[in-house]
């Protein structure tokens, strides 16, 4: 048995995660919705056999229940997301936000997946693809000891962002930094985007830096690291610490890289696998419970 | 009467980074004092990477934005005060927070090939009533006929000033002169303006072709303070000028004065100058901001700024990639061991 779904948005985060949940277990994608019928996105989903709307998400609310749609993907922007939530949690739909809208709590899986499973909230948010690169490793240091400050700087290939990333940047920085406090327990998050447009494209890169209250313990903060990076190599198979963690007085920092796995764009592109493959294993775990629920 | 070119003086801004981010307050009001004394048009007050720059990353200020511009705008007889913003790093959110201490200028700043990451701050500056400059930096990175496309976009947001950069102080007069001058033929109802660095010694030069390829407003800094081996040293700039005819409409000998007696003597050993480090940056067009921190990296884990420098220019970092210096030297430590 499979849950059935929908993706709204098909840029290149929407068409990216299709090619995930294609290769899922528990989740079909049924519908993918867009506003341009001549889209990159839309045309791979129809050849692949997934139903399309190029008229939005009021294409696919007819649809929902007739489908059986039960999880929805949000991929567009900041500023729709939050009609488009509306209108699927009137219809039972659970929503899973891709966008820096935020509505809904933040979701980052190998910190707070579990949390969100036992209190069924309609919709999550992803946060970013830097908070998704970033975040687990606040939390791996804040685990340990206290975090006054935690600061990341997540540096994608101008390739991999698109028009929707670009036009509206200030929400990736706001939304990842209320992340880095709210999930990766540091009392202050600041949140750094850089685009680099060198030929051939740069892979994902991703420095954390926090600064710890006291002293900071480097056998257990390395210890807990190495863990985390494990956790989201189940899901990221292309995450690894490049360098560190590296310790200067009360700072530990940690330098990333994030490959993809080449589904739409290049391997390059980590900024797209680890937002898609953290929603995918999300709706993953939702997935799971429904069907448990029901058997 | 020749047209009046608009000096922009970045002592309080790009200076910042000669002194990672450590000028007091009082240093600041005694520079904007003697620049506004010279008669000086706009002069820049943030942190050096822009507001909001406070951050690991790229250093912490001694103090906020917010009371750098509040102790120096009220004392002001003369100039006007300008912000940068570097989208990423800013918001418009911190713009709403200076606003409203009499800023007049907002300069929004891209590297060269993103300008659409500025629509949002762009569009908020221009529609706020602000005089608001689209500043593409890094400019030796793309063709003369790339930066014009690029600038189309910043127009577009509302921009009214256009602006080649040249972060690295990478260029030479006549890549500045085609550059100029195709912007100038590309926006006629545009002021266009240029920014440089002094890394190859040849700002004063590069500064001057802008002006003679059509450029309106020409960055500076007294003393030459600015990131790397510093920006075009105004008081120099402004008797060159002079001697050509160029009317920047500023007093020469209150300039000299505030290089000499007031902006000298808070640089101390920090005063910019083309040092090693700074002609790599220039010779390998790196961001010129770089330069302290490679140095850092090099005390710290023991490889020469300059391999770091140099590799960084291989791997065409751009502006705010502060974060890869000690990456890249830890790299090359591994590797060299």
């Amino acid at each position: 048995m499979k849950i059935r779904c929908a993706l709204i948005g098909s840029g290149n985060i929407g068409t990216d995660l299709l090619y995930k949940l294609l290769r899922s277990d528990v989740l079909e994608p049924v519908w993918m919705v867009g506003i341009d019928a001549d889209s990159d996105g839309l045309k791979r989903a129809r050849d692949l056999g997934v139903k399309t709307t190029h008229e939005g998400v009021d294409g696919l609310i007819k649809h929902i229940e007739e489908d059986n749609i039960e999880i929805a993907f949000d991929a567009t922007s900041a500023y729709v997301h939050a009609e488009n939530s509306r209108k699927l949690v009137a219809k039972g739909v659970k929503v899973i936000d891709l966008t820096p809208a935020a509505i809904g709590p933040f979701c980052v899986p190998p910190v707070n997946l579990d949390e969100h499973l036992t209190q069924g909230e309609d919709n999550v948010n992803m946060v970013t693809c830097g908070g998704q690169a970033t975040i687990p490793m606040v939390y791996a240091v804040s685990r340990i000891q206290d975090v006054s400050y935690g600061e990341i700087i997540a540096t994608i290939s101008s390739k991999s962002a698109g028009p929707g990333t670009r036009k509206n940047i200030d929400e990736f920085t706001v939304t990842t930094s209320g992340a880095i406090e709210k999930v990766g327990g540091a009392d202050k998050g600041k949140a750094i985007i850089i685009l680099n447009p060198a030929e051939p494209p740069l892979m994902m890169r991703d420095t954390v830096h926090c600064l710890t209250k006291t002293e900071p313990d480097q056998e257990k903060i390395t210890a807990s690291v190495l863990a985390m990076e494990k956790a989201v190599q189940a899901y990221v198979p292309g995450y690894r610490i490049k360098e560190g963690p590296v310790f200067d007085g009360n700072r530990v920092s940690i330098y990333l890289e994030v490959k993809g796995m080449g589904d739409y764009l290049p391997e390059y592109a980590g900024n797209l696998d680890i937002m898609t493959a953290a929603s995918a294993k999300t709706a993953e775990m939702f997935a799971k419970q429904m069907i448990k629920n029901r058997t | 009467m020749s047209k009046i070119i608009k000096i922009h003086d970045m002592s309080l801004r790009d200076g910042m980074h000669s002194i990672a981010h450590q000028f007091t307050l009082k240093n600041m009001v005694d520079l904007s004092q003697a620049l506004d004394k010279a008669r000086v048009p706009l002069i820049e007050v943030t942190h050096g990477d822009g507001l909001s720059g406070d951050s690991v990353n790229y250093g912490f200020a001694l103090h906020k934005d917010e009371e750098y511009l509040s102790a120096v705008i009220p004392k002001l007889k003369y100039s006007k005060v300008s912000v940068l913003l570097i989208p990423g790093i800013g918001t418009v959110d911190h713009l709403k927070m200076v606003e409203d201490l009499g800023v007049k200028t907002v300069r929004v700043a891209t590297h060269c090939s993103e300008a659409d990451v500025s629509e949002q701050h762009i569009a908020y500056a221009a529609g706020r009533g602000f005089d608001t400059v689209g500043f593409l930096m890094m400019a030796h990175m793309l063709s003369a006929k790339e930066i014009v496309e690029q600038a189309k976009k910043m127009a577009g947001y509302g921009a009214n000033c256009l602006y080649v950069t040249d972060s690295s102080g990478h260029m030479l007069p006549e890549e500045v002169s085609a550059k100029i001058g195709l912007m100038r033929e590309a926006f006629p109802n545009h002021e266009i303006g240029f920014h440089g660095h002094h890394n190859l010694g040849m700002a004063v030069a590069n500064s001057l072709a802008a002006v003679e390829a059509g450029a309106d407003r020409i960055d500076g800094s007294i003393a030459g303070f600015g990131a790397g081996a510093g920006n075009t040293p105004l008081e120099v700039f402004a008797a060159v000028c002079d001697l050509k005819g160029i009317n920047l409409d500023v007093d020469l000998s209150a300039l000299m004065d505030a290089a000499e007696d007031v902006a000298t003597p808070i640089m101390g050993d920090k005063l910019p100058r083309v040092s090693r480090g700074a002609l790599t940056l220039g010779y390998a067009g790196v961001y010129s901001s770089f330069l302290l921190h490679a140095i850092r990296a090099e005390k710290k884990h023991g490889v020469p700024a300059r391999e770091i420098l140099l590799e960084l220019g291989r791997r065409k970092t751009v502006g705010g990639q502060e974060d890869m210096i000690e990456d890249v030297a830890l790299e090359l430590l591994r590797a060299g061991g």
